[in-house]
């Protein structure tokens, strides 16, 4: 891909994400649509970061530190997201963090096989 | 309460199964037939009895039994297809001599025309116009043929055929007697993409006569008179020592396989220049050395390059030069190299964009023998490489390199070994030079003659602005995603702040 698709990237990276997350947390059991609204917006918090500043650190340090940068910024979505639905989520049949971990570990899942 | 659960556990797993088969669908071959398909009748009154593709299993087809044929294949250097039964899915090969045409002729008629029209040239030998998408249906007429240079445009086509009209004529045309040109520039080559500093500028030595296609013999009647400075359309390259040019000529077109001195490369415009390394007589004639001699080249002296012509194997090169406003031929032989000609070869305007830094100290001198006193230029200079010469002597099993280099402080021969030297790409010449703020200084002292190094400098200079762009939309994509972020956490609260409200 080359650079000058970085935003269009980072909008179908979006969409794709939150689409997962919507669906999947449904199967959860999530019904309300506040839960769902803060899913989206939790996903719009996140999402573009993680998606942008591998890019920046490939092409200023290369592919390792691309990598290293994508690990930690996962992990650091995860504990957002986590912090966020604990606080914010009426849902409270699931922990907030597993329910973090499931939704980011499906939404990573689901896109690295599709873009690959 | 379990039934719910194992619903969900359902739709989950449709649900990724579905979003896995996306690129999986994305990346399908759906095996689309490359002909469009069409049915056969057995007309053998025994029947056929034929094998299936893939195992071999043979099966009778009494006479008048209809297949459809799908694929064509070259088996034996006879036409077969790869034909099934009526709505059946199993493949058989089928000699198609041994059956007929359900129809005589076809037309467009229910097929879906491409997305874009496209346009193709003829080569080869000229197309024949078919009367079907298949060689079964026959020519429309032997005496129809496109001829070769003929720009042809079509709405259908598969992936063999092509239906196109010419001068009123309808017709199925094969595909592959017709090239895609649409990408190339003019002068660029018909089976590899050359970069467009190609020089396409000709000069011929003798009367050139043009055939009809770059595989023909049969000339086409265009006869190209020597001493014209032509260009060429296009180039085809068969192999190493055997290639084409399309070339025109008072409105007439047509191409020329390359002789051994035929077509000189004309350097005119592409500022090519030698360097003498012995003294150079300079002859009235073309490959003549008995003719008169005009002037003599000194050892040691750069002049302007006009024509280039060269053997199949490039051991004999003449060039004809002007030197002190003297005008004529010189020669260069495999065995005793007279002159060396700057960049990397007379065929195409090459901007020398990259430099070399020495990882030694290495010594330069004003003739190549090195017979003169040497200067030493230091570890670590960087100079870009003129021209280059080398000389393989059989009798003393050795061979000898050396380039003509320079820089704002050093002009001269150097020899050449390997090791001593680290080629730097124009990236990091720039990069280098960003370092030590020198490049406006540089631009400054840049002399008239060194105006490639301009240009150097110059597309150095694009390709930072390149990168730099690639810099500037990352950093600009991270704000937007912090912006994004900072609003989400504003939406978040005013969301959630707005519930506790309620």
């Amino acid at each position: 891909m080359t650079l000058y698709f970085l935003p269009i990237n980072m909008l179908i990276c979006l969409s794709l994400t939150i689409l997962i997350e919507v669906i999947v947390a449904y199967i959860l059991n999530v019904r309300k649509i506040k839960d769902f609204i803060n899913i989206v917006l939790v996903n719009f918090l996140t999402n573009p970061l993680v998606v942008t500043i591998p890019f920046f650190c490939n092409i200023y340090y290369g592919i390792i530190c691309r990598n290293i940068a994508l690990v930690i910024l996962e992990i650091f979505a995860f504990l957002i997201e986590g912090f966020i639905y604990k606080k914010y989520l009426s849902f409270n049949k699931i922990n907030p963090y597993i329910i973090s971990l499931i939704l980011n570990f499906m939404s990573y899942t689901i896109g690295s096989l599709m873009f690959t | 309460m379990k039934k719910n659960i194992m619903k969900k556990i359902i739709f989950a797993t449709i649900f990724i199964l579905i979003l896995l088969l996306i690129p999986i669908i994305c990346n399908a071959d759906f095996g689309i037939p490359g002909i469009t398909s069409y049915k056969v009748r057995v007309k053998n009154p025994n029947g056929i009895t034929i094998k299936t593709y893939n195992d071999g299993i043979e099966k009778h087809f009494p006479y008048d039994s209809i297949l459809e044929i799908r694929w064509e294949i070259n088996q034996n250097n006879k036409l077969c297809g790869l034909a099934c039964e009526e709505n059946g899915s199993e493949e058989y090969l089928v000699d198609l001599s041994e059956v007929e045409l359900m129809v005589d002729r076809v037309d467009t008629s229910g097929l879906t025309p491409n997305k874009e029209v496209k346009t193709k040239y003829v080569y080869d030998e000229g197309a024949y116009l078919y009367k079907g998408p298949s060689k079964l249906y026959g020519k429309l007429d032997e005496n129809i043929m496109i001829p070769v240079g003929t720009t042809i445009s079509y709405e259908y086509s598969d992936e063999v055929w092509a239906y196109v009209e010419y001068n009123g004529y309808k017709g199925w045309v094969y595909i592959y007697s017709m090239i895609d040109v649409s990408q190339y520039k003019e002068g660029s080559c018909l089976v590899d993409l050359i970069p467009n500093y190609w020089n396409t500028s000709l000069y011929t030595l003798k009367d050139i006569h043009l055939t009809a296609s770059p595989r023909s013999t049969k000339e086409n009647g265009v006869i190209i008179p020597a001493f014209t400075e032509i260009t060429y359309k296009y180039y085809y390259f068969a192999h190493a020592h055997k290639h084409s040019f399309c070339l025109e000529y008072n409105g007439k077109e047509g191409w020329y396989e390359v002789e051994d001195f035929a077509l000189a490369y004309n350097c005119k415009d592409i500022d090519i220049n030698l360097i003498a390394v012995a003294d150079i007589p300079v002859y009235s004639s073309f490959r003549n050395i008995d003719s008169t001699v005009i002037t003599t080249i000194p050892k040691n002296t750069e002049c302007e390059v006009i024509y280039v012509c060269s053997d199949e194997y490039d051991t004999e090169k003449w060039c004809y030069v002007v030197y002190n406003g003297k005008e004529g031929w010189i020669q260069n032989t495999g065995e005793d190299t007279k002159f060396c000609l700057n960049k990397y070869s007379y065929e195409y305007n090459y901007n020398n964009t990259e430099q070399d830094q020495l990882l030694v100290d290495a010594e330069i001198f004003d003739e190549i023998d090195g017979n003169t006193t040497g200067i030493t230029i230091p570890k670590g200079s960087i100079l870009f490489k003129e021209y280059y010469y080398f000389k393989d002597d059989n009798n003393t099993q050795s061979i000898e390199e050396w380039y003509y280099v320079y820089n704002d402080t050093y002009k001269g021969w150097v020899k050449y070994k390997y090791s001593d030297w680290k080629h730097i790409k124009s990236q990091e010449i720039k990069d280098e030079k960003d370092n030590t703020n020198e490049i406006k200084n540089e631009n400054l002292n840049v002399e008239e003659n060194n105006e490639d190094k301009l240009s150097n400098i110059n597309q150095s200079t694009n390709e930072v602005e390149l990168v730099t762009s690639f810099k500037i939309i990352i950093i600009e994509c991270i704000v937007l995603a912090v912006i994004i972020a900072v609003i989400a956490i504003v939406a978040i609260k005013f969301v959630n702040k707005k519930k506790k409200d309620n």
